[in-house]
């Protein structure tokens, strides 16, 4: 039951968030860890003459009464009343039932699962130790607001991560890979069923382990400018990190002059490069219903054939800056404001093979993997897992360390050619004190020129 | 009272346990765009619960205090699967006394740390206006209860406030981002003048774009990326990692692996550090262990589990939250600052180098093997003794292990970042890769 908050007079949203995790890792032979989590918390906020006051709490029945809101409300004397508005909705309530028919406990066929990868990991006599990590969360939220949105949804997301350690002598090198999924649950769901997502992965698991060997003989990449080729997911990372991050409101409304690099229209890329944010792609782990502000989820255009088309929002941005709502106004979880934030985000795919692309390298670097991404505005970092040199068009010996940055806009130019073979990986993105989001991010093989290598 | 709640219903169930309690609130004032944009508030709490049942570890954590039988049965549960271990929980008898709390910080109003924001960014704007500044100011209060089968049973209380704030000039050549943070937990004074006047400082000499070339060059790494560097010799340092044998350092205890002047001490109860306590997550009580001294690897890190395991002492570092099982952790990381060589007189004394503010990249390279791949996102060209502009689009990569034996100077000058206590240093020979 919702508290009666007819009282408050301004803007107020209130989430209320239930939350079960299970999570199980295997370090080496040993299980590391296997716990259970339960946890129930809310957030409410308002925004008062420009500004926000927020709080969040565990004992949801006891912390939204008048005396809390109105000693709420007091902070507001410390912001200064200044201009600002919300974009709002029309009213809407859509509650989504669903039970889970799955009759015996799943601990078992988890613990199994992942135990059986973990072995394939263990397999090989250089891997040392490993990361295996099983981790599922039932997230329900329930959403309630002054425009009038009453939404209850529950999604489940569940995931798997696996790094193989090897090690020869004093020569360390890793390499993993993640499978994430979610579920919007309706009706009757079987988890059993969704959890079959994550089996059958032994050869891309025996990939794994050949790629940590085979990294213990490659050598470090010589830094330099390269033309590259990058897979399906660093162009993810590219996708997200380099140029996503730019795309979101909260960056560009502060910054008349940042307003302007991210103008509607302004071309940055060829016709052929598109990339776009879409919550709705079913079964990614980037997706949802309705933001954490009760908006609908929807697909944005974020850079079309070449120009800027569209920004990522939350009600506060659209309305500062005029445009749409876009439906990506995300928290980590309860303990937390949402702020502006990408669903799934890649480049989409167009007609070139991975030969053909590879077919336009003349001496330079086929880049795989992502280590992770990091961007500041204009500049981004991104460590890859592993690369191989290429010459003439031919894939030669494998390289390590390889580390690509630049400037998004000018690296945006420099994209030559756009592969056909699109893949969505399930990721988790951080921003602003807020990790882990879960996020998905993707493209096709991508080919760029005149790309700044780190190196020795 | 949870505790006392948990502990009746695992009375009867002939396990060996300990119990994680953690309560708090904070309040975090955010600027945003030069303005005033936020007040939140937050509220936490919940418990953690670690069972050893038959010598195999569950566990489970709630933040709903109506579930506490489901986590008694929940854990107990999960035991099943867990880890075999021989392991005794501790009753440590004696703790150390820790600076946790400080009294100017727990009375400083909402009211004063406020207008200490809006001064600060009135300072900056009165000489830069085109600068837009976002803020940050969050004090925390913490109190964490610990109680083991074993009859443990402690608690402290803790105030952390940290003052953070970047600044963001667009001109049309490019960006420039600066940030810097202060740990006010002891004292809530901040000497707004002075760190108005530092930021503008790098404000304006990065206006003057220059390039470099692809080549070796003196680096002053300044604390934050500092900061970073050393981070990655705590990977290596973490005892687990020793266990798992996936640590370049499983073999240098008692190796020279830095010049003499290196001495790196984790001080888990230096005063107002961020992860000062007077005992652990497994209630192990805190210390200072000598990590680097003289140059020689002296100490990994480890929690009373890994330690068991590999027959040695926990030295007190295991980190704990009520939602997960303890691991190691570094506590706060004190890098011991040389004599009067504050950072005017290491630039001064520098002919030709370069001085690093601000990475970007860090922690994504190979980090067990110790390899770094940095983006240089705030960093200037020094020749002369002065600095004459700022670098772009350059990279800096090696090994940690092997750039431990470049440091061929520290400063005196230590910054307080909440968890590392960290002066400038400078590195010889480092290779900086620049865009053609």
């Amino acid at each position: 039951m919702m508290p009666d908050l007819s009282y408050v007079k301004d803007y107020f949203d209130l989430r209320i968030e239930e939350i079960e995790t299970t999570f199980l890792h295997f370090r080496g032979k040993e299980l590391e860890a296997i716990q259970r989590n339960f946890e129930r918390g809310g957030f409410f906020r308002i925004f008062q003459k420009g500004n926000w006051l927020s709080t969040s709490f565990n004992d949801v029945e006891s912390q939204i009464n008048r005396e809390n809101i109105d000693n709420l409300l007091k902070n507001a004397l410390l912001l200064k009343p200044k201009e600002g508005s919300l974009t709002f909705l029309f009213p809407k309530e859509d509650k989504r039932n669903y039970k889970i028919i799955d009759q015996e406990e799943l601990l078992n066929y988890k613990f199994d699962l992942l135990r059986k990868y973990n072995n394939i990991l263990l397999s090989h006599p250089k891997i040392v130790t490993t990361n295996a990590i099983y981790n599922d969360r039932l997230v329900k939220k329930i959403f309630y607001s002054k425009d009038g949105r009453e939404i209850d949804f529950t999604i489940f997301y569940y995931t798997i991560y696996l790094v193989a350690v090897s090690r020869d002598g004093n020569n360390i090198c890793d390499y993993g890979l993640g499978i994430g999924r979610s579920k919007i649950l309706e009706g009757e769901v079987s988890i059993k069923e969704l959890l079959k997502d994550l089996d059958n992965k032994e050869s891309e698991i025996e990939k794994i382990v050949k790629i940590a060997v085979d990294l213990l003989s490659a050598e470090s990449v010589v830094g330099g400018t390269y033309d590259v080729v990058i897979d399906q997911r660093l162009a993810g990372v590219f996708a997200h990190e380099a140029f996503g991050h730019l795309s979101e409101a909260d960056h560009i409304y502060t910054n008349e002059k940042l307003k302007k690099l991210m103008a509607i229209g302004s071309q940055y890329g060829i016709e052929e490069l598109t990339i776009v944010d879409d919550p709705l792609l079913i079964g990614e782990r980037g997706s949802y219903l309705y933001d954490d502000e009760g908006t609908e989820a929807k697909k944005t255009y974020l850079l079309k054939e070449g120009k800027i088309a569209g920004h990522l929002h939350s009600k506060e941005t659209a309305a500062r800056m005029g445009e749409e709502l876009t439906g990506n106004a995300r928290s980590i979880s309860y303990r937390y404001p949402p702020i502006v934030r990408m669903s799934n985000t890649y480049i989409e795919p167009r007609d070139k093979s991975f030969e053909e692309l590879l077919s336009l390298l003349d001496n330079g670097l086929y880049i795989c993997g992502a280590r992770g991404g990091q961007t500041e505005l204009e500049n981004f970092s991104f460590a890859s897992q592993y690369a191989y040199e290429v010459k003439k068009g031919k894939l030669g010996k494998m390289i390590k360390d390889v580390t690509i940055c630049g400037n998004v806009f000018e690296t945006l130019k420099n994209i030559k050619g756009i592969g056909n073979d699109l893949k969505i990986f399930g990721g988790s993105c951080g921003k602003g004190n807020q990790y882990p989001l879960p996020v998905g991010d993707g493209g096709p093989h991508i080919l760029i020129k005149n790309v700044i290598i780190g190196g020795r | 009272m949870i505790i006392e709640d948990l502990k009746e219903l695992l009375k009867d169930k002939k396990v060996i346990y300990d119990i994680f309690y953690e309560e708090g609130h904070s309040e975090i004032l955010q600027f945003r765009g030069d303005e005033p944009y936020s007040c939140e508030k937050k509220e936490k709490k919940g418990v953690g619960l670690r069972v050893i049942k038959e010598g195999r570890i569950g566990f489970s954590s709630t933040s709903d205090f109506s579930k506490l039988k489901e986590l008694v049965n929940t854990a107990l549960a999960l035991s099943f699967y867990g880890e075999k271990i021989d392991i005794k929980l501790p009753l440590e008898k004696t703790l150390p006394e820790v600076k946790t709390v400080s009294n100017s910080a727990s009375l400083v109003k909402s009211e004063k740390l406020f207008s200490m924001g809006e001064e600060l960014i009135s300072l900056i704007k009165e000489k830069e206006p085109e600068v837009k500044i976002d803020l940050s100011i969050e004090k925390e209060y913490q109190y964490v209860r610990l109680a083991n089968s074993e009859g443990f049973d402690s608690s402290y209380e803790k105030i952390i406030l940290g003052f953070s704030f970047d600044g963001l000039l667009v001109l049309e050549d490019g960006i420039t981002w600066v940030s810097d943070f202060y740990n006010l937990s002891e004292n809530p004074f901040l000497d707004l003048k002075k760190v108005s006047e530092d930021f503008l400082e790098i404000i304006k000499i990065s206006k003057k774009k220059i390039k470099i070339n692809t080549d070796k060059y003196k680096v002053i790494l300044m604390p934050l990326p500092a900061a970073h560097f050393f981070s990655i010799l705590f990977v290596g340092a973490n005892g687990k990692q020793l266990e798992k044998k996936a640590t370049p350092l499983s073999d240098k205890e008692g190796k020279q692996i830095a010049p003499s002047f290196l001495n790196i001490t984790d001080d888990g109860i230096y005063p107002f550090g961020y992860n000062t306590s007077p005992f652990d997550g497994d209630g192990i009580k805190r210390r200072r262990t000598k990590v680097v001294e003289n140059g020689i690897f002296c100490n990994f890190l480890f929690d009373l589990i890994t330690a068991k395991k590999l027959n040695r002492e926990s030295t007190g570092n295991s980190d704990r939250s009520y939602e997960s099982l303890p691991r190691i952790q570094a506590s706060n990381i004190y890098i011991e600052p040389s004599k009067d060589y504050p950072l005017s007189r290491i630039i001064k004394e520098l002919k030709e180098g370069i001085i690093i503010y601000h990475l970007l990249g860090g922690g994504q390279s190979n980090v067990l093997a110790g390899e770094f791949n940095w983006v240089i996102n705030l960093g200037f060209k020094i020749e002369n003794g002065e600095i004459i502009g700022r670098i772009k689009d350059c990279m800096f990569a090696g090994n940690l292990y092997e750039y431990l034996n470049k440091i061929i100077l520290i400063g005196s000058e230590i910054k307080d970042l909440g968890n590392y206590y960290v002066p400038p240093i400078v590195l010889d020979d480092c290779k900086i890769v620049a865009k053609i």
